[in-house]
């Protein structure tokens, strides 16, 4: 159907082929018509809970919230595992193992809304607290980490240091050089690509002009601030390509770029620098309209009483 | 020889006496063992054979002869108490295993005849252990806060037509040291039969088989978990057996 490949045909097309065959005006995207997998669009119903005879499958059934509960009694079990191995293990006059260690640092306990939706039930915040509570007792023993499956579980990664994980390896062109190039490098009407190439001489290069294509000092410094951030002024070359928009925006879609590619070339500390100093976040700000009966977007008429 | 305890058992019949009341006994009748009666597990007075999964020994070495203080006794726990020792309470463990093993007979019918039996406890210490004994029997345990109208308003509660239990064990009776467990009046309203723990402190009065004993310590709910645990495996295993040979 539609010339695609029925073989190749994924939840995108569906949705490309819902638009087109149905077209709908309405302005909020979760009224409008939809093709997905009933699990996506129906919220998971508890099974049933009975058998023939009447007996409840679950044993903590009367509890009211037999899952909830399930996973506190699974966290107490875990725990008095771990107590009876350490003293086994102090018993022989050993100590827990360094290196494996938990790291935690880079995830969170998942949220009460998150924890209600795998259990299918609803907890309270108190509930929630408890929950919380007896998972950090868990990751505070010695040995947690022999049970790291269970915790792995209940945490979620942080969105920060998930794109961190994601960093592309660079490609190397005809004379040995690495380059990576970001495309969509995006700020206010702004749009371009820029690629970084390395080891280079610290060469830019801004639609085939050098940094003097921006007059302004300001927006010289925004291309610049990436590579002197993270000491790479002269060590790599820099090619834009970039349209729309004015200095500012240009300038401002070129810094992200070069930090965007930038995270090929540094170390995993000048990564999170650069994260925690905004490099790596976009600016999705966009010019606000001009109101009919004011002047500017915000701007008002000055105001007299009378 | 039969242990002292037992000897009384077969003396009265199996009916409860209680010590010091001055309600007037049934008249213990005659247990006659033939062959017929022997295959009808009601007419039989210890038909799972609970009589020999515990001696007053064990009790003792469970600690469950301790009871509280001398002030904070319930009166009617009275005819269970055997005296006091620097101030507290001392259960007669022979009353104690009297009615322990009434209670674990009757446990091991209910499970004979495919009833749901529920294990409440409201002690945290022990709680973990009470819902790990109910899983391993099959059954369901009740060890956090009780929302009211769970039995009164299941239909409601639940979402749908439930079946309630069909016996609540109670490791202990009470929610805290000032309350009872709503639980044991709402069985009492639902008609559920109890059977309860009941500690020095504790109101007998609402328990079906209330079984005088320490209600805290964990050697002895380990004790009475260990009990229940091998009442309700007879009594299932005995409805295998029923079932297998009438099919």
């Amino acid at each position: 159907m539609m010339g695609e490949d029925p073989e190749t045909f994924t939840q995108k097309d569906v949705d490309r082929a819902i638009e087109y065959l149905f077209p709908s005006g309405i302005y909020d995207p979760a009224a409008r018509p939809l093709m997905k997998p009933p699990e996506e669009v129906f919220p998971n119903r508890k099974a049933a809970e009975f058998d023939e005879a009447g007996r409840p499958h679950h044993f903590l059934f009367y509890t009211g919230k037999p899952n909830f509960f399930k996973l506190l009694h699974d966290a107490a079990e875990t725990i008095q595992t771990l107590y009876k191995f350490e003293d086994k293990v102090i018993r022989k006059k050993e100590i827990p193992d360094p290196n494996a260690e938990l790291e935690l640092l880079a995830s969170v306990w998942i949220t009460r809304e998150e924890l209600e939706q795998s259990l299918v039930e609803k907890i309270t915040d108190l509930e929630y607290d408890n929950f919380k509570l007896v998972m950090e007792r868990i990751v505070s023993l010695p040995y947690s980490y022999r049970c790291k499956e269970f915790i792995e579980k209940y945490r979620k990664p942080l969105a920060s240091q998930r794109f961190a994980l994601e960093i592309p390896k660079p490609s190397y062109d005809q004379d040995g050089r690495a380059f990576i190039t970001t495309y969509e490098c995006l700020r206010k009407k702004a749009r371009g690509d820029v690629t970084i190439r390395s080891p280079g001489t610290g060469k830019i290069t801004i639609n085939g002009k050098d940094l003097t294509y921006f007059q302004d000092v300001q927006s010289r410094e925004q291309v610049l601030f990436p590579l002197i951030f993270s000491e790479m002024l002269g060590k790599v070359d820099v090619e834009c390509n970039i349209e729309g928009g004015g200095p500012s925006g240009q300038s401002g879609a070129i810094r992200w770029g070069i930090a965007w590619g930038l995270r090929s070339f540094v170390d995993k500390n000048m990564l999170e620098a650069m994260q925690v100093a905004g490099l790596l976040t976009r600016d999705h700000r966009r010019r606000e309209r001009k109101k009919p009966g004011q002047p500017g977007a915000r701007k008002k008429p000055t105001w007299k009483k009378r | 020889m039969l242990p002292r305890c037992l000897q009384r058992h077969v003396r009265n019949g199996f009916t409860l006496s209680r010590y010091y009341s001055n309600a007037p006994q049934p008249e213990p009748a005659q247990v006659t063992v033939d062959e017929s009666v022997k295959t009808s597990p009601l007419d039989h007075p210890d038909f799972f054979q609970v009589h020999n999964l515990f001696t007053v020994k064990d009790l003792f070495d469970a600690g469950v002869h301790y009871g509280h203080k001398e002030g904070s006794l319930n009166e009617f726990m009275l005819p269970y108490i055997y005296g006091s020792r620097q101030g507290h309470l001392i259960f007669d463990l022979d009353i104690t295993a009297e009615h322990l093993r009434k209670a674990l007979n009757f446990a091991a019918h209910i499970a004979y005849r495919g009833g749901i039996i529920c294990f409440f406890n409201r002690n945290a210490l022990n709680a973990h252990l009470v819902e790990k004994t109910a899983q391993e029997c099959g059954e369901y345990a009740h060890t956090r806060f009780w929302r009211g109208g769970i039995f009164t308003n299941a239909n409601h509660q639940f979402g749908a037509v439930t079946r309630l239990p069909d016996l609540c064990i109670f490791m202990n009776t009470q929610n805290n040291i000032l309350n009872q467990h709503t639980a044991v009046r709402d069985s009492a309203k639902m008609l559920i039969p109890t059977i309860g723990i009941v500690d020095s402190n504790c109101s007998p009065n609402l328990i079906t088989y209330p079984v005088p004993g320490n209600d805290d310590t964990p050697r002895a709910i380990e004790m009475y978990c260990k009990l229940f645990k091998a009442a309700i495996k007879r009594g299932k295993d005995a409805r295998m057996k029923f079932l297998q040979e009438n099919n």
